[in-house]
């Protein structure tokens, strides 16, 4: 069996890598969240929220990455095993990001939502998890020379603790949004207008 | 709110399925977070990815109510 690295620059990467998983996409779900309130005043559609539940189980994967080397736990096999829950999600994400541009791909269609550099938001979509593909494939075949661990360093862990907190911070701040867009209903309209709970609790009418 | 619960065609243990697949994803990141054990994180990881293919589905099989 090959002898894993449990120091220098391949472990520090991969600890770090999975920071980058988990801090580009509470970026993502902060800018989608954004064009909620500013500008065109998007609201979220049913597949537009199901892609950044794609996303946040993709995150929950990296922070158990990190979890698991702060514990001091992390074996190769449990790290290959987080990255398979990162490729089955980013299938996931993929096909619900694939389908939502085949529904605007017809001529003449404006698409869903306002777009970000010439691109709708599930265009990006698509493409992140594409990346986060790539970014699996990468890792996993670097394996025994990237299996994190984490920094003795007291502030570099606190740096760590306070990067995964604001990735779970952005999840709480989604139950709260998708509390509110979807009221007492059973699923979400499947082209939003408003915030039904505003409307269930007799606040607007 | 709980005549909202009451209301006609709706029922007090109606659930939100967004809402509640989101606290079921954030209470599997606090635990990925603390370093738990894969006999909890995976099951719930994979309970999370269950019920967002799921919704998925009935998103993408429901009809749409035209009339032209």
């Amino acid at each position: 069996m090959a002898a894993q690295r449990t120091s220098g620059l391949g472990p520090t990467l991969g600890f770090w890598f999975a920071h980058v998983v988990a801090v580009a996409y509470a970026v993502v779900i902060l800018m989608a969240i954004s064009t909620q309130f500013v500008g065109a005043k998007d609201m979220p559609c049913p597949l537009c929220m199901l892609q950044r539940m794609a996303m946040v189980l993709i995150g929950i994967a990296s922070i158990w990455i990190i979890g698991q080397a702060r514990k001091g736990i992390l074996t190769a096999s449990s790290y290959v095993r987080c990255f398979g829950l990162m490729i089955v999600a980013a299938l996931l994400g993929m096909s619900m990001s694939g389908r939502q541009i085949l529904l605007h791909i017809t001529p003449g269609d404006p698409g869903y939502g306002g777009t970000v550099l010439g691109l709708h938001l599930y265009t990006w979509a698509f493409i992140t998890f594409a990346i986060v593909l790539l970014y699996s494939g990468i890792m996993l075949t670097l394996t025994d020379r990237t299996l994190p661990v984490a920094p003795s360093s007291r502030g570099l862990r606190l740096l760590s603790s306070v990067l995964v907190w604001v990735f779970i911070a952005v999840i709480a701040a989604n139950v709260v949004l998708v509390f509110a867009e979807e009221g007492f209903s059973w699923y979400l309209p499947d082209d939003p207008s408003r915030y039904e709970l505003l409307y269930d609790l007799g606040i607007k009418s | 709110m709980l005549s909202v619960l009451r209301s006609p065609g709706r029922c007090a243990e109606e659930v939100r399925v967004d809402t509640l697949i989101f606290i079921e994803l954030l209470a599997t990141a606090f635990l990925a977070n603390r370093g738990a054990k894969s006999r909890v994180v995976v099951p719930m990881f994979v309970l999370g990815l269950v019920l967002v293919a799921l919704v998925f589905k009935h998103h993408a099989t429901s009809t749409l109510d035209l009339s032209f």
